[in-house]
């Protein structure tokens, strides 16, 4: 067992853990934030993404102990006191999501792009997005309500 | 070894790989995440640049283009370029482009420092010539002088493995070709040649093994396909 301290939205977390304890059931487990899902636990589904240092990883495939120091943002810190995130806000509106099952992964690889929303290109959030498995939607809501928040036009694919 | 984790983690998740010891490069980005042009025009990347990185920076665009093919942009943030050649995927894009630029990769190890060809690096479908106790701390790349490139695949979904693709060159004058064509094979293959005649050359090559995802007649035809596009794609009269 190692101890692992990390940063989960701002609010330190300190847990004994095994080395082999993946960061996606520390956030899940230790830092009791289930938001986080949990598909394919191998990097394809995308539903594990969660921000390192601000950068979209997958967080199934990466140890605890290697985020040791690190600041992780969770879907969980999205939403803030003035209501929604308006990403999360979009997919609302435009139906992006129904089971929601793979919502927090997709949030959080938008909301690495967030921070230079000016500059987001439409080619750029669809490459973003897909990296992402979503079993219930058809994905067309879901481009749409990223479209919508980055200010670009609806493209013609849907 | 743990560099981004991005195929090893997966395969310690199925237990497909049950290390007794696993030593975690990741806190040596500051000795070995360098990316640096050298004299005589070769390129070093080191062992812990990010794919995501080095798509970015503009460093080379041929690699540029094939790593914007590797996956999604979440795994090429954590992937390293030197990890893809070391994992030696016959379908990765990277492999290809080491091979196509004369790639060779640097090794440590207490033994002693080695650079070896990826040529002679990659002996099978995700077996290297790496010893167990070496560290690849670089990556070599050496583009010819003013030679233009393409690369092209063919995968079921963007992001998945490609089914077949290509890196290919011609040089300024378009008289000499060069292909290396990756997912047809145990591992990937080079071609050099006029451009006339080489896309059917390289399908002759193809050693594909069919899955689910397509068959061997149709993956064959398939380098022939993605060679012949990337080669017209390049101005050569190829087709
Ligand atoms: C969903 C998904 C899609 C993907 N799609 C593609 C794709 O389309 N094309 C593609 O090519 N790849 C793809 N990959 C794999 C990805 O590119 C990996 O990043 C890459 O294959 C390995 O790099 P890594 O840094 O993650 O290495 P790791 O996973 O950390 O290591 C891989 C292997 O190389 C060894 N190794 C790594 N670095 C060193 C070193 N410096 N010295 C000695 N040994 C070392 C490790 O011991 C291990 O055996 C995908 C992965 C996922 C999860
Ligand atoms: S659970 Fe991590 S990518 Fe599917
Ligand atoms: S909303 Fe159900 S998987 Fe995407």
């Amino acid at each position: 067992m190692r101890e692992v301290r990390l940063s989960v939205n701002g609010r330190p977390v300190t847990a004994r853990v095994e080395p082999r304890t993946t960061l996606a059931d520390f956030i899940r487990e230790r830092a009791l934030l289930t938001g986080t899902h949990l598909g394919c636990e191998h990097g394809v589904c995308g539903a594990c993404t969660v921000l390192l240092d601000g950068v979209a990883v997958r967080s199934c495939l990466l140890l605890a102990v290697q985020a040791e120091g690190a600041e992780v943002t969770t879907v969980e810190a999205l939403a803030g006191d003035a209501g929604l995130h308006p990403l999360q806000d979009a997919l609302h509106r435009h139906h992006g999501l129904q089971c929601g099952f793979c919502t927090s992964g997709i949030l959080m690889s938008l909301a690495e792009l967030w921070p230079r929303r000016d500059q987001v290109s439409r080619d750029e959030i669809i490459d973003c997005l897909g990296g992402h498995l979503c079993r219930c939607t058809g994905y067309v809501g879901i481009v749409r309500a990223a479209e919508d928040a980055f200010g670009l036009p609806a493209g013609d694919r849907g | 070894m743990l560099a981004g984790g991005q195929s090893l983690m997966p395969l310690l998740a199925f237990r497909l790989a049950r290390p007794t010891l696993l030593v975690d490069l990741n806190r040596l980005g500051a000795e070995l995440g360098g990316v640096e042009a050298e004299p005589g025009g070769a390129l070093r990347i080191g062992a812990l640049a990010r794919q995501r990185a080095v798509e970015r920076s503009g460093a080379l665009s041929v690699l540029g283009e094939a790593l914007a093919l590797v996956g999604h942009p979440a795994i090429r943030n954590r992937g390293t370029v030197v990890g893809s050649v070391c994992h030696a995927d016959p379908a990765a894009e990277v492999c290809a482009v080491a091979l196509a630029l004369d790639g060779s990769l640097e090794l440590r190890s207490i033994r002693g420092r080695r650079e070896v060809a990826v040529d002679e690096l990659l002996t099978g479908p995700f077996s290297t010539a790496i010893e167990p106790d070496e560290l690849a701390v670089a990556l070599r790349l050496r583009p010819p002088a003013g030679w233009r490139w393409r690369v092209l695949e063919v995968a079921r979904r963007a992001g998945d493995f490609a089914l077949a693709g290509v890196v290919a060159g011609v040089d300024p004058a378009g008289g000499d070709a060069r292909l290396a064509v990756f997912g047809a094979a145990p591992r990937p293959y080079r071609l050099d040649g006029p451009p006339a005649g080489l896309a059917e050359r390289a399908a002759a090559a193809a050693r594909p093994s069919g899955d689910l995802h397509g068959g061997v007649a149709y993956r064959r035809h398939l380098v022939g396909v993605v060679a012949r596009r990337a080669l017209a794609a390049l101005g050569t009269d190829a087709a």
